[in-house]
């Protein structure tokens, strides 16, 4: 048997444990939080308004009535748009720091490894290289 | 030319197999030796003894490295000697106990942590009512699972109680490409103790 296939299936053998945990079939993303009633509520209420405003024949005494009733009612004015409101992502959970010791409220011991991953890397670069050498 | 490109990805990947590989060993060296040692001394004389061995570094009263105690968790096949400490050489030898966290079977919260492509490769198998095992110097006990939750790294996730509780940590996926991001945080509560 030649070096680079022999040296392939001892690489091929070697990551089979480490390669196990490197893969999943799925991983479920955190489900997506439904839409807030008042939201949805004011959709509805700008679309009404929109038609209603169509229907009216003196825009100019509208718009002029409407913006009175804007800065009357700013706050119950379902003709605006609801603001835009951005959703700042959550932080990036600071780097594990060094759990030694036990304390209130501390994380979890820091147990995550790249092993698995350089397993498999060396894995795939000496298969790589009986591929390249055997051409 | 591509024979040389072949040639060196070959040095790389050897090396890194043989990294990892050389690690896998030690701890599986070290595994074994935990275990001996535990069953040679038959547990309660196994701790006394790593007690009155100073290896130098200490956390507390238990040498780091010392086992401590034996973990069976029957439903997902788990039979586990606990060190002491959770620095990388404890947890390469196996599932590591948290200094300054009491001991499984006394009153207040007895962290153990282990990596999940070893020791606990099996813990996300663990569900609520599952029986765990312990045993240390002290004695023998059984739990039973009672929460089961996942954590950002960084979290908080271990506080103390009153009551006997026994929390087991891993990374969390258990099958995760890279650093695992999260942690599984299992809780389990005291049902019998002697």
């Amino acid at each position: 048997m030649r070096i680079p296939t022999l040296s392939f299936i001892v690489a091929a053998l070697l990551a089979v444990p480490g390669a196990s945990a490197q893969f999943t079939g799925l991983v479920t993303p955190p489900p997506r939080p439904a839409p807030p009633v008042e939201m949805i509520a004011e959709g509805g209420a700008v679309a009404a308004d929109t038609t209603a405003a169509a229907r009216m024949s003196d825009m100019k005494a509208w718009v002029d009535s409407a913006a009175v009733a804007v800065a009357a009612q700013a706050p119950q004015d379902t003709a605006t748009p609801p603001p835009v409101v951005i959703e700042t992502p959550a932080a990036e959970p600071a780097p594990q720091q060094e759990v030694t010791a036990f304390q209130e409220g501390a994380p979890a011991p820091d147990t995550a490894t790249a092993l698995p991953a350089l397993l498999l890397l060396g894995a795939a670069l000496v298969a790589g290289g009986a591929a390249l050498r055997r051409r | 030319m591509r024979r040389r490109v072949g040639a060196l990805l070959y040095v790389i990947g050897g090396a890194l197999l043989l990294h990892t590989g050389t690690t896998y060993a030690r701890g599986a060296l070290a595994r074994s030796d935990a275990r001996a040692a535990w069953e040679r001394a038959e547990a309660q004389r196994a701790v006394r003894e790593s007690r009155l061995i100073d290896f130098g570094e200490t956390a507390g009263n238990v040498a780091l490295g010392a086992p401590v105690a034996r973990l069976v968790v029957p439903s997902i096949g788990l039979d586990e000697i606990v060190v002491e400490g959770v620095g990388d050489a404890e947890l390469n030898a196996g599932p590591g106990h948290l200094p300054g966290s009491v001991m499984p079977g006394d009153a207040g919260n007895a962290v153990i942590s282990a990596h999940r492509d070893r020791h606990f490769s099996t813990l996300g198998g663990l569900q609520i009512g599952d029986t765990v095992y312990t045993e240390t110097a002290e004695g023998r006990s059984s739990w039973i699972v009672t929460k089961r939750r996942v954590v950002g790294a960084g979290r908080p996730a271990l506080f103390s109680s009153e009551e006997p509780v026994l929390t087991l940590t891993t990374c969390w996926p258990i099958r995760y490409v890279g650093t695992a991001p999260d942690r599984l945080i299992i809780e389990g509560k005291l049902i019998a103790g002697e």
